[in-house]
This record gives structure tokens, sequence and C-alpha cells, in this order.
């Protein structure tokens, strides 16, 4: 699929290339660093919150950050979940002086909102990936 | 341009596995929590405040803001499983149960407070069981073991007759002995019991396994044929049946039941000692262990958040627990139909957890002469019959 997007790209010159983007999604689009570091702050923001705020902050950070990412960042967008749980809880641990056990409870009590954002966010992403494609095979043959 | 495609394939792989791994950790800890919270026997036998709102309708936090908690501990006599299944003989004759009379009967009661607070101390009063009191439920003033087997055959009773089945009444009547036996406790000492947890001697035996065993101290050497108790003086650490025997243990001691009180205290001390001194309390892996424990052989209210309430206690040092008697007067006290009880006097015991509650500033240079010197007083020397002073666990007290 992507060779079939780099092809279409190239061989059909500057009116496709502005054209395919803005048909398949009609989003404003993130780039990828700000796809990540993004619901990271959301994510560390919801611990500092503390009670339910934090599960919630990693499902909409992770899905807000699935729904618009640009394309070459769908790979980590769909990674992500896990590690930025891992990585807020064990920074409230080690940094914030949390105890170690409440850093473990927490970790788990997150799984149920982290596997729902796991699917939500993957979801997502496999819409867009179809999506796009469709789109982009519509396009060529319009040409 | 190919080895930089490899080596981004290889880290992406790498990252996919590593978040995938964490994942798997965090569903692992959830279901460890969830099993333990299924497996654990519970039982709906906290009653709430009528004048209290019930709950508060804002959305649930993930963890409640630590609070005050008092638990209502009572180990029982009973000879059956956390499920309500007989023991088997061998382990009965292992346990040395004796005979089965009285098994009905609540024969350890302790009621633990642990403050909110963690640098305030946490303690642990026990309530003699021959306490000559005033039962819930309107059953007059008998020995306060019997409260909860009053209530339970008194609703036993009334289930029959309404011709429910045997194990809906017997878990019916569970329900209300304990129950009677928390009202009970309330009012005895003015306090809100918030949790409830009871065990039996099985359960007893193998949280001490668990633990790796309660290290204990003995002034005296003991020989005692009812309880099996046999142990030399200094200090020694008990586990299984052994740490059994070293609670159950009344006959040969002077004051009996309340000496066994102490017992139980110096024991319970012990326990706060190694769980706090080693980090039980910290180390996930040793909650695992306990939490598994626990799950078997206890039987708590409905809803208690264990983990919260484990975070609560590893706030806590061992020198910040200690444990004492509720004040008693004559221990040999004749009774119209329940033999010879301990005497207690209800205004007595509120005012003294009062000064658990609210202890006296601390005197500056070591007396306790503090404006209501005479309360504290008279308070003592009421104390000082069922104890000499008050157990502290940040060291192995030797008892009787």
């Amino acid at each position: 699929m992507l060779t079939s997007r780099r092809d279409g790209d190239s061989g059909t010159g500057t009116v496709d290339q502005r054209s395919a983007p803005v048909a398949t999604t009609r989003l404003p689009l993130i780039p990828g660093w700000l796809a990540v570091l993004g619901p990271g702050a959301v994510a560390i923001g919801g611990l500092m919150a503390g009670g339910l705020f934090f599960p919630w902050s990693i499902v909409v950070g992770c899905v807000l950050a699935a729904v618009f990412a640009e394309r070459a960042a769908f790979f980590a967008v769909a990674v992500q979940p896990p590690l930025i749980t891992a990585i807020a809880v064990a920074g409230g641990v080690f940094v914030g002086g949390q105890p170690l056990l409440s850093g473990a409870a927490q970790l788990a009590e997150t799984f149920p909102y982290l596997g729902v954002t796991i699917v939500a966010v993957l979801v997502v992403l496999g819409v867009r990936w179809f999506a796009t494609a469709r789109l982009e095979k519509r396009a060529l043959s319009a040409v | 341009m190919r080895t930089m495609k490899i080596l981004s394939i290889i880290t992406k792989g790498l990252v996919a596995t590593v978040s995938l791994a964490v994942l798997a950790v965090t569903a692992g800890g959830w279901w460890t929590y969830r099993t333990a919270t299924d497996n654990l026997a519970t039982d709906d036998v906290i009653v709430p405040d009528a004048q209290q709102p019930s709950a508060n309708g804002s959305p649930l936090p993930l963890r409640r803001e630590p609070r005050d908690t008092t638990i209502l501990l009572v180990g029982l006599d009973s000879r059956t499983d956390d499920q309500g299944r007989p023991l088997p003989k061998d382990q009965l004759a292992q346990l040395q149960a004796g005979n089965a009379t009285g098994e009905q009967n609540t024969d350890t009661m302790i009621v633990i407070h642990v403050p909110a607070d963690p640098t305030k101390k946490a303690w642990g009063m026990s309530l003699p069981r021959d306490s000559y009191v005033d039962i819930a439920g309107g059953f007059g003033r008998h020995k306060l073991n019997s409260a909860y087997a009053r209530a339970k055959v008194s609703a036993a009773n009334k289930l029959r007759g309404q011709g429910k089945d045997a194990a809906t009444v017997n878990r019916e009547a569970t329900t209300e002995g304990r129950r009677n036996l928390i009202a009970t406790v309330n009012n005895l000492t003015g306090l809100r019991v918030d949790h409830y947890a009871e065990i039996n001697l099985l359960g007893f035996s193998e949280i001490t396994n668990s633990v790796g065993g309660v290290p204990v101290c003995l002034n005296a050497p003991v020989h005692d044929l009812y309880s099996g108790a046999d142990f030399p003086a200094g200090q020694q650490t008990l586990q299984g049946v052994d740490a059994l025997k070293f609670v159950r243990q009344r006959h040969g001691l002077t004051n009996g039941d309340l000496d066994r009180v102490r017992r139980q205290q110096a024991f319970l001390a012990g326990l706060a000692n190694r769980m706090f001194s080693a980090g039980t309390l910290t180390d996930p892996t040793r909650i695992t262990g306990l939490v598994n424990a626990l799950t078997k052989t206890v039987v708590l209210d409905k809803g208690w958040d264990l983990l919260s309430f484990a975070q609560q206690l590893g706030g806590l040092s061992a020198g910040n627990i200690q444990f004492e008697t509720i004040p008693t007067g004559r221990i040999n006290l004749s009774t119209p139909s329940d033999g010879s009880a301990v005497e207690v006097n209800p205004d007595q015991v509120r005012q003294f957890v009062q000064g658990l509650l609210d202890p006296p500033v601390p005197p500056a240079r070591g007396s306790r002469e503090t404006p209501n010197a005479k309360k504290i007083e008279t308070q003592e020397k009421v104390q000082k019959i069922a104890s000499v002073e008050p157990i502290n666990a940040g060291a192995i007290p030797c008892v009787d």
C-alpha cells in the first residue's frame, strides 16, 4: 500500500500531491512528534490530577493522536498507549515520589482503560489506513 | 539505504515488543488484583448510618482519599473454612482444636484503628471475650463473645420458620450474627466500625505461614496440655500450628483469658513488627503471597478496598502501633446466667477510646500530670488489672 501511494504521488505530479491529503482526510493533520508528545503531556496532566483523570487522559490523548496523526506516525501512535502509561506511572514513582505499591496498583487498575484505548486506536488507524487507500485509488483512477 | 531500512524495522520491532510486554504486565497485574478481589469471601455486614448520606454522587474516584479506618478483627473458634465447609478431621487434629463446644463464640475481638495521618499512632484495642456488656438486638446483658451466636441462632430460627433452605438460613443468619457483634462493639466503644475481618483457626495458621513466621517472646517457659503450648522462655519465631497454640493458651496463666489477650496483642505486635520492618507491605510479591493467604481464609466486609488499606498501612511504622485492652473491673463478676464474667463499665471504655483517639498532649517531662490527671489515674488503676502497660510493636514484647 505504501508503494502504491508513492507511485501515485510521483507519477501524477503536483496536482495530485496537493489533492490527495485533502481528499483523504479533510482533517488538519498533526506531525509525528506532536502525536507522541501530545498524549504524553496529557497523560502527565492526568496523573497529576489523580483519580480517574489518569486512565481517561490515556484514552483521550491516545485516541485523539490516532485521529489526527499524520500517516508517517501511524506506527508510533499504534504502539504508544502502554508505553505512555508505563512511563507516566514510573515517572510518578521515581520522580514524583509515589509509593511503589501505589504505582503498581495504578498500573494494574489502568489496564481495562488501556485495553479499550489500544482497540480504539487500532480501529481508528485501520479505518484511516483503508479509507486513505481507497480514496487514493479513486483519485488515481480519476486521473 | 538498505541498512537504514533494516535498522528501522528492528527498532520498530523492539518498540512494539516492549509495548506488548508492558501491556502484558499490566494485564497480569490487573488479573491478579481481580482474582484476589473475586476470591475473597465477603459479607455485607457494615450497615450504613441512617443519618449519613449513603454515597456521595460525585464520580467515583479510582482511589479514595485515605481517612481514619476502624476495623473489627474477630477470631472465631469455628471448625469450618471461610466458605462454611467443615474442615477435614486430620486438619482439626493438627490444629488441636479440641471438642467443638461453643464454636460460634467470637473468642478474640480486637478493634484496630488506623489513622489517616501516618504520623499519628495506630492502635489495637482488645475486648476480652468474657466482658459483661449490653448485647445489641435486645438480648440483654451477657458475655460479649455471645453477641454473634445469639443473633445468629435467633435469626436462624426466624428464617427457618419462613421455610428457607438450610444454606440460605446459615448464610443469612451468619450475616445477622456478624452485624449484631458489630453493633454491640459500636455501642460499647462509641466507635463506628468501618470494616470487619473474621478469621478462624485454620486461617490464622495459614497467614502466619505466609509471612514466614512471627517473632514472639515469653517471660517463662510454658507447658499446657489444653492448647498444646510447649515453648521455652525467650524470643522465638512461631508459625502455623505453634502460633495458634501461642495465642490460644489460657490455662496455667494467672489471669486466664486476660493473659491470653496479652498473648494475642504480643503476637499481633510481632506480626506488625515483621511486616513493617521487613518491608512486607511495600513489596508487591510479598503482598501477593499475603493476599493469597488472606483470600483463602478470612471473611471481610463487602467493599473494603484492600489496596488502599495496604497503602495506608504502608505509611505506618511498627513503633507507631500500640496494643491495649479496654479497662476492666473485676475478672470474676458473678452473673445470673453466664457464670463468671469480666466487669466492664461502658462509660470508662468510651472515655478510654476517646483518650486513644485524641491522645493527651505528650507530657513534657515524662510525667502524666496533665489537666485531667485524675481521670487518667483511675483509668490506669483499672487497666492495671488487665494489663500492665500497652504493648508497642516497635520491639518484640515479652509476655507471660
